[in-house]
């Protein structure tokens, strides 16, 4: 998996390509816990060319989750393609989050 | 009616037909299937002596035609053969076509053999056709004048090789409702066919040909919903079956990824299966059955995809206690929906100590 991040002041993004499984999942736990020694004000994690992603994953969205929401900000996941978007679903991630569709690559 | 016994026909050293023993019944309608190349044209051509089978007997209302002094051409009549080549004379009308063996050979008049062709001919749907040539006819319309030429001859069975094969799509049903006919009407018949869910339902008994013997017999049902045998299964359901073993603690997810993308891209499945199949391989394993993998232990998993009806099954064995992972409710629960969301039906069993899991997608 390769992690593309972009920040602009307190709102930074993660662009997330290739596989987020159990195998990958450490790479962006890790990457999480860098962006988390600032104060998030907006992450947003883009999927646009995310290919895969299994229950793994899931768990670090949720974690991370709930860590931008105890520093008071927002997280939001963008451009999940088809496959990827029904797991989301599946798991009650649509709700929780505010998802905006990029199309699918 | 018929009885086969240890019948084997060499070609030169090669043994085509190792030890076929069978028997037909007046009324059967039998269909032989196998894959190409296992003998069933041979078998078909053995039983009526258009070869010379090399050993064995075949009894024929109580006579074994392989002795010596067999009125052969007596012994033909009693068995019709229709070929997929259709094989009618080019240079005589239909109506010559079915009149020829009963004038020829069977030594009837011409006027009593047109009544009874005329009268064949209208069953299988032709009787304009009576003064066309061969060749002004669709194959379809050819086939069917071959089964009536055959009918004319009054055989007591009647041998198909593969009749539709040479047919288009279009063609091949009109065949094929002529020999649903011949069945009501309780006609003996063999027939060869690859048509399979013609010889599911028009026949009283199957016949697997595979490695020289008559492999599996059974009724349809049998056959074609529980066959006995690995090689009728992975012939009847086309079922190609990959196989994985996960013995050590360290599970590697990519090697077993990459095992089933290989599989997956030599059966050109889509691609949106492939993932789903990597991530209820992943979820199962990794979130459900390692965790309580001990050492020592090993987890198989099997991919089996019918290739006929586009069906995926995955089968997971793992030793241990009684364990359904399915109606664990524990953890978070993540992967128990994935896996739910994305499969049609889970079966647990267990038997001697280890736990299957049967998934259909
Ligand atoms: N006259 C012959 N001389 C030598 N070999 C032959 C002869 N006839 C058939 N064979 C061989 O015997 C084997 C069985 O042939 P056969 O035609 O009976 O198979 P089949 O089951 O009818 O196959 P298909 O489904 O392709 O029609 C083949 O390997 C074939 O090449
Ligand atoms: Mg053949």
């Amino acid at each position: 998996m390769m992690i593309h991040k972009t920040q602009s002041d307190s709102d930074v993004t993660l662009a997330l390509t290739g596989r987020l499984d159990s195998v990958t999942q450490s790479e962006l736990t890790q990457e999480l816990e860098k962006v988390f020694e600032a104060k998030i004000n907006l992450l947003t994690l883009d999927l646009s060319a995310l290919e895969y992603l299994s229950s793994a994953g899931l768990r670090v969205f949720l974690s991370a989750r709930k860590k931008v929401t105890q520093m008071g900000g927002k997280m939001k996941i963008v451009g999940a393609n088809e496959a990827i978007s029904e797991i989301l679903q599946i798991t009650g991630y649509a709700d929780i989050t505010v998802m905006a569709k990029r199309g699918k690559r | 009616m018929i009885t086969v016994e240890h019948l084997s026909k060499k070609f030169g050293n090669f043994s085509v037909l190792k030890d076929i023993n069978a028997e037909i019944k007046k009324g059967e309608v039998i269909s032989i299937i196998g894959p190409s190349g296992t003998g069933k044209s041979t078998f078909l051509r053995c039983l009526n002596l258009l070869e010379q089978p090399s050993g064995g007997h075949i009894v024929i209302d109580g006579e074994d035609i392989l002795k010596k002094g067999v009125n052969v051409p007596k012994l033909r009549q009693k068995m019709g053969m229709v070929f997929q080549s259709f094989n009618l004379y080019e240079h005589l009308t239909v109506m010559g076509n079915v009149t020829l063996g009963p004038i020829k050979l069977r030594g009837q008049g011409k006027k009593e053999a047109e009544e009874k062709a005329a009268e064949l001919l209208r069953m299988v749907g032709l009787s304009e056709k009576a003064d066309s040539y061969p060749d002004e006819l669709s194959g379809g319309q050819k086939q069917r004048v071959a089964i009536a030429r055959c009918l004319a001859m009054e055989p007591e069975i009647i041998l198909f090789d593969e009749p539709t094969s040479a047919l288009d799509p279009t063609m091949i049903s009109e065949v094929l409702a002529v020999i649903r006919r011949l069945a009501k009407n309780g006609m003996t018949m063999a027939i060869v066919t690859h048509e399979m869910d013609f010889a599911r339902d028009v026949s009283t008994r199957v016949f697997y040909m595979d490695e020289g013997f008559i492999y599996e017999e059974g009724s349809p049902k049998d056959i074609f919903e529980s066959p006995q045998k690995e090689k009728t299964r992975a012939f009847i359901q086309r079922l190609r079956i990959l196989k994985h073993e996960i013995g050590s603690q360290h599970f590697d997810l990519y090697k077993l990824n990459a095992d089933i993308e290989a599989f997956c891209a030599k059966h050109t499945i889509d691609k949106s299966i492939v993932g789903n199949i990597l991530l209820i391989a992943e979820e199962t394993l990794v979130n459900m059955l390692l965790p309580l993998k001990k050492e020592g232990q090993i987890i198989s998993l099997a991919l089996e995809y019918a290739e006929k009806r586009g069906e995926f099954q995955m089968v997971l064995g793992y030793p241990g206690e009684v364990y359904n992972p399915m109606l664990d409710e524990g953890g978070d629960n993540l992967a128990l929906m994935i896996v739910k969301k994305k499969t049609k039906n889970i079966q647990h069993s267990y038997s001697n100590g280890i736990n299957q899991l049967l998934i259909s997608m």
